[in-house]
């Protein structure tokens, strides 16, 4: 019998019985469409937070003051000053893209009638060498800004378009920051949200000298922001860092009131994070695709049992062992293929809503359209061999006396 | 010339818990080609088990069974198949026709098995059911139709791949004396015309009208064999 054959005669067999073919189907459905969907979902959130990581700044080491609480947070502690960013410039600059100071409040900064709460950092020239960020237009601050405690600032782009809207360039007009009238001397370009979700663009930059003096911000820094040259020197540094700071603040190994951390290991836990969840659903759809093929060997025993009738009367018109084997295995296959494609296509949509809707990017992975073919495929060469074995070893006789 | 089919003291016993049971019983039994043969005996007499042996259906527990030369208990399962395909075609009592597929496919079915491509296998198909008288009921499914004309269909099912033999188990079983009457002309002008070599199993006895051997079992035993009359 040619193979051609064999699949109408199992295509037949499966029209018969729409409703139970397409319900036994259904599990392969959902395992493959929620293997597509996630896969795209899982790679779409890491790219965004590469993304996100990568606004952040390359290398880039937060020294913070407090004991470390968790990878994100310090408690208490002592505050950092610009004595101990003083030392670390000058103990260890030689290893730095550079070092700035940050301290950052939140403010309401006015233009006439427009108001808006924002991040308010005074800052140091270093900034963005160090964060890897550029300026668009104009300048960023300089040591002489600093020197004078100039009521100048740079703005984060939606801030501009908040001040400022419909303006291609605020650069030389004023914005009111609590007393103070600042000039607007640079505008930034747009970095987009931080992984945790900040909009790191909502933001104003002033000399932190005129943050500390002018403004009243005390002495007290948010944090010391540095960065290294490369990935692997980022450890070591860490360790000068620490061993500096120390030093300098009359503490020993173990009671730390700093915290010295790596935006890398940020990133690390995020995509152990992502892993794990990519993880978690790999299995949850392993188990969905399993189920899934029980399901197919389940209705395949049955169909088997119902039609012993028909593979008896087969046989004894010449049906070989292997004729009724491939009959049932290519019932079996043709099933969950139907679902592996069904749940192909739900899941291409599913995974097209939700970039949609999240607004992560669209990644559709050839790889994991293949191994859905494969997957479901197999499924039902391993599923449905079982009973499709099963019917073959009938005794003609025995098959054909079945009611 | 060996005989086309040959039985050398063939015996089944089923198995039925402790109880053995002696279907057939050192049965020897040689029917040539071209024969018209009629088993006869009651039923649990042991003539459909003695059918099934021929047909390959079902195995002896002992004695030698050579069809067309060839000893059948040496074959494999895809080997009896064959047998079956090629040599062998069966009509039953209770039809077996497949349920879902009209005339013209249930008559395709063994020559599907065989290989035919689909053209050829439809029209020897419809061939076969223009000369059992069923040129206007091609498409019909099995269902549609009465149990005479059901009964021919599993007719020209069973000679699709021109086979050896015809074996039919109670072909009339299930069907009124008029119809029977119809389906035994039928057996006959095959043989006539054809030179078919028939053998049905029956306890009819009103066989005796249609002119063949007469092979009486009784008991799971041969206990008379009448020779035919010639046409």
């Amino acid at each position: 019998m040619s193979f051609l054959s064999a699949i109408r005669v199992a295509l037949d067999a499966l029209l018969v019985h729409k409703g139970r073919s397409f319900l036994t189907s259904l599990g392969i459905v959902i395992g493959i469409s929620a293997v597509i969907a996630m896969v795209s979902a899982g790679e779409g959130a890491r790219l965004l937070l590469e993304d996100r990581l990568s606004s952040l700044g390359k290398n880039l080491i937060l020294i913070r003051s407090g004991t470390p609480v968790s990878q994100v947070m310090t408690a208490g502690g002592t505050p950092l000053t610009r004595d101990d960013a003083r030392a670390i410039r000058q103990r260890l600059g030689y290893e730095l893209t550079g070092v700035a100071e940050v301290q950052q409040l939140q403010r309401l900064v006015s233009r006439h009638a427009l108001h808006h709460p924002t991040a308010v950092t005074g800052t140091t020239p270093e900034l963005p060498p160090v964060r890897g960020w550029e300026v668009q237009n104009g300048r960023f601050l300089t040591d002489d800004d600093l020197k004078k405690m100039a009521d100048v600032c740079v703005l984060g782009a939606t801030l501009k378009d908040k001040l400022f809207p419909n303006q291609a360039s605020a650069i030389g007009q004023t914005v009111r920051l609590d007393v103070l009238e600042l000039r607007v001397i640079g505008e930034m370009v747009p970095k987009g949200r931080s992984p945790l979700g900040f909009d790191q663009d909502d933001q104003l930059w002033l000399p932190l000298t005129t943050l500390q003096r002018k403004l009243g911000g005390g002495d007290r820094l948010t944090m010391i922001v540095t960065s290294t040259h490369s990935a692997e020197e980022i450890d070591r540094v860490k360790a000068d860092i620490t061993a500096l700071l120390r030093q300098q603040r009359h503490v020993q190994p173990g009671n730390e009131n700093f915290d010295v951390s790596s935006v890398n290991e940020i990133t690390d836990l995020a995509r152990t994070v992502t892993t794990v969840l990519q993880l978690l659903v790999a299995i949850v759809a392993g188990i969905s695709l399993v189920v899934g093929g029980i399901g197919v060997m389940n209705i395949m025993l049955v169909s088997v049992t119902e039609r012993t009738r028909e593979i008896g009367i087969r046989m004894a018109v010449g049906a070989t062992p292997a004729n009724v084997l491939s009959q049932f295995l290519i019932e079996a296959l043709a099933l969950s293929l139907a679902g592996g494609l069904i749940g192909l296509t739900l899941g291409l949509a599913a995974s097209f809503v939700m970039a949609g809707f999240i607004g992560w990017p669209l990644v559709i992975s050839p790889l994991a359209i293949v191994a859905a073919c494969g997957v479901s495929g197999a499924v039902g060469i391993f599923f449905g061999y079982y009973p499709a074995w099963k019917a073959s070893r009938l005794e003609p006789i025995e098959a054909l006396r079945h009611e | 010339m060996p005989a086309l089919i040959e039985l050398e003291n063939i015996s089944k016993i089923y198995q039925m818990g402790t109880l053995q049971v002696h279907a057939l019983h050192n049965v020897s039994l040689a029917i040539e080609a071209g024969e018209f043969v009629a088993i006869v005996g009651a039923s649990g007499s042991g003539k459909t088990t003695l059918l099934n042996i021929i047909g390959c259906l079902d195995h002896p527990t002992s004695g030698i069974y050579r069809l067309d030369g060839q000893d059948v208990s040496r074959l494999d399962r895809t080997e009896l198949a064959h047998l079956r395909n090629r040599k062998l075609g069966f009509v039953f009592q209770a039809f077996h026709l497949l349920p879902r597929h009209n005339a013209v496919e249930n008559v395709e079915l063994p020559l599907l098995y065989a290989g035919m491509p689909p053209g050829q296998r439809r029209q020897r198909a419809v061939e076969l059911l223009k000369f059992m008288g069923l040129g206007n009921y091609l498409n019909h499914m099995p269902g549609e139709l009465s149990s005479g004309q059901q009964q021919r269909v599993a007719i020209a099912r069973a000679l699709a791949n021109q086979p050896q033999v015809v074996v039919a188990d109670e072909p009339t079983g299930n069907l009124d004396s008029r119809t029977s009457d119809e389906i035994y002309r039928e057996f006959q002008r095959l043989n006539r015309e054809r030179k078919q070599t028939i053998l049905l199993a029956t306890h009819d006895p009103t066989i005796d009208r249609w002119g063949p051997r007469k092979v009486t079992v009784h008991d799971g035993t041969i206990v008379g064999d009448v020779p035919g009359k010639a046409a």
